[in-house]
């Protein structure tokens, strides 16, 4: 009994014992703005990337398999300095027909499946003969502080541009 | 003196001073851990709306509309798809407005805020705002169409008219402006038919630059001239020096050209290159001296002359001259072998800006560009008597060989920039697997080639591909 009281009445080292309790108060707040700080950099590179493979399509009249190559290494650019293991792709060029329905020319898709959404998403976005070129990419985001406030999740954009020098930018070589 | 005491008290007191300092700082942390997040947020808000209104502004400027409703609707329709619901942040309000070339997208955006509206903050609200400039490009687009004999099938030829001249009502129509329109045209045959250009005149008789066409070093024609001939009644016989440019003379040159040897017939090169004579009356060859004996060979028919399988309609060089195309459309006949490379690299000869036809923009002039469709109702065929590659009994090329020239024009057409349409034209006439395929190969792209096998979709397809070429025209 005698120790118990003793305990509570004894004030020294109450200061560590505080810390102690607000620290990881002050670590999770520090580690969360570092993580939140790192996850708007990325998510922001990211629509970069996907608005940049978009741009740079879409300045050509046509491409081919190279060029596709070189842009999609020049949208990764656009990540740097983060990891690009993380970072998927998938790009369509769509025209569209008498009835105003999206048909794709070329895509290209690494890492995701080359799903339907993106590319039926596109309607309305010209008519008959006009196209677009949509682009999506996927990011994963694993924050520094894995878990601690800000669980690891998949940073999505994707890019709607139309062709600047023609209505639809067909590939010569693509498969 | 009380409250000095008590102050004294507490600041020597240094017991738990750690939680109630924390207990002082908490609001300003949490409040800068706040405002951080907020700001945040408006920033991505901020860098994803001067995104989508990059992609709007380009898109718009891109239509070809002047009407500044069309463009607004397009670019609320990218603004739209770049910045869907459900990220973070809502576009409250976009407007475009084109003044002259010049389109200005404006668009704000609200972010709700988390901590700041603790201080009476709810939404922060983004402007943005992007001005692109509209460049208006021209186009130069060369029509090189099969007027060979088989397309006298069915009448395939009257209805390929129809398309030629559909295709440039629609193309000169949806650009609204004929200066930012070209269009030529080159029938094809047995050869093409350079038309008095070759002479150095143009079609109103006026000069147009050095001719690039000579006469044949021996006419045989020439020898009825020379008091050989019995049938001065159907004026065949002409002298070398008075060969002239004259399609109502049945005698005289009427545009045909032969071609060079390879590999010159598959270059954009400025000749010069000699009169196609074709020497087969029905029976035997003129220019072998091995007909004419003093005696009518059987056969002979006034319907053959220098000029059969040679087209009617000459090029027409690249013009903004609608109502001429037009006729020129209207003018074409069918008749001849299909020697569609050298259709081709004639057509190629139009777009290029070098002589013999120098209409055509610069290569690397960014205010112009390049198209050339190709049309066949058939495979490449040789004549086994007389062609642009003159008397068969003199070349053993063949249709093999055309094919091959062919291919090579396209790719060096392509390398120079030029977009490529091909279009197969199956009425009547079957076309051969390697021929489809070599034109899906010509084409830029698979999408640029399409198989027509009925007159409607012949017609369709021109029509098609001139709303396509329409869309090609304005850009940002």
């Amino acid at each position: 009994m005698n120790f118990i009281r003793n305990f509570w009445k004894d004030i020294k080292g109450v200061s560590a014992v505080e810390m102690a309790i607000l620290f990881p108060i002050l670590i999770s707040l520090m580690t969360f703005i570092y993580d939140l700080g790192q996850g708007i950099v990325l998510s922001q590179k990211v629509n970069t990337a996907a608005q940049s493979i978009g741009d740079l399509v879409t300045r050509n009249e046509f491409v081919n398999e190279a060029l596709v190559t070189d842009i999609i290494n020049a949208g990764e650019l656009s990540l740097a300095p983060y990891p690009l293991d993380e970072f998927q792709y998938d790009i369509a060029s769509v025209q569209f027909d008498e009835d105003g329905d999206p048909f794709v020319l070329w895509r290209r898709t690494f890492g995701m499946t080359a799903e339907d959404d993106p590319i039926q998403d596109t309607i309305g976005l010209g008519g008959e003969g006009e196209g677009v070129i949509v682009v999506s990419v996927r990011y994963r985001y694993v924050p520094f502080f894995s878990n601690i406030v800000i669980d690891e999740f998949i940073m999505f954009e994707r890019a709607f541009l139309r062709g600047r020098k023609s209505a639809t930018v067909p590939c010569t070589d693509c498969a | 003196m009380k409250l000095v005491s008590y102050l004294r008290l507490y600041f020597l007191n240094i017991t738990g001073v750690v939680a109630v300092l924390f207990g002082f700082v908490t609001p300003v942390i949490f409040s800068g851990v706040g405002l951080t997040v907020d700001m945040a947020r408006a920033y991505l808000v901020q860098a994803r709306l001067g995104q989508a209104l990059d992609a709007a502004a380009l898109a718009g400027a891109a239509s070809g509309s002047d009407d500044n409703a069309a463009i607004e609707a397009v670019v609320n329709a990218y603004i739209e798809a770049n910045y869907p619901d459900g990220r973070i942040g809502t576009v409250v309000s976009s407007n475009a407005e084109l003044s002259g070339d010049e389109l200005t997208v404006t668009a704000s955006a609200d972010v709700d805020t988390t901590f700041m509206r603790i201080f009476g903050y709810e939404k922060i609200n983004i402007d943005a705002q992007t001005i692109v400039r509209r460049e208006i490009r021209g186009l130069e687009v060369v029509m090189v169409l099969d007027n060979t004999g088989s397309m006298n099938t069915n009448d395939n030829i009257s209805t390929l008219r129809t398309a030629t001249q559909n295709f440039i009502q629609i193309l000169f129509q949806n650009i609204g402006d004929p200066e930012y329109v070209r269009v030529g045209l080159v029938p094809y045959a047995s050869s093409v038919n350079v038309g008095p250009y070759g002479l150095g005149i143009d079609v109103d008789g006026n000069n147009y630059d050095v001719p690039f066409v000579d006469p044949p070093a021996t006419d045989v024609y020439a020898d009825y001239y020379n008091g050989m001939n019995p049938y001065t009644e159907n004026h065949y016989g002409i002298a070398e020096a008075d060969l002239e440019y004259d399609p109502s003379e049945k005698g005289q040159w009427h545009g045909c050209v032969e071609t060079q040897d390879y590999p010159l017939d598959t270059e954009d090169h400025a000749g010069p290159w000699t009169m196609y004579r074709h020497d087969f009356n029905g029976n035997s060859y003129y220019r072998n001296n091995d007909y004419f004996d003093g005696t009518l060979g059987d056969g002979y028919n006034a319907f053959y002359g220098p000029n059969i399988y040679c087209p009617v309609q000459p090029i027409v060089p690249l013009t903004s001259n609608e109502a001429f195309l037009d006729s020129a459309a209207g003018n074409m006949t069918a008749s001849g072998a299909t020697l569609g490379n050298f259709g081709m690299v004639w057509g190629w000869r139009v777009l290029s800006p070098a002589y013999p036809y120098t209409e055509g923009s610069a290569y690397d002039d960014n205010e112009w560009d390049k198209v050339a469709l190709i049309m066949t109702d058939g495979d490449n065929t040789m004549s086994n008597v007389y062609s642009a590659y003159g008397l068969s009994d003199d070349h053993n090329i063949d249709a093999g060989d055309l094919d091959d020239r062919f291919a090579e024009i396209c790719t060096a057409m392509k390398a120079q920039g030029i977009l490529i349409y091909a279009i197969t034209f199956e009425d009547g006439a079957t076309i051969d697997q390697d021929t489809l395929d070599l034109f899906e190969q010509c084409a830029t792209s698979p999408s640029n080639y399409k198989h027509a096998p009925s007159q409607e979709e012949l017609v369709d397809t021109f029509e098609q591909i001139a709303r396509e070429l329409s869309n090609l025209f304005i850009r940002q």
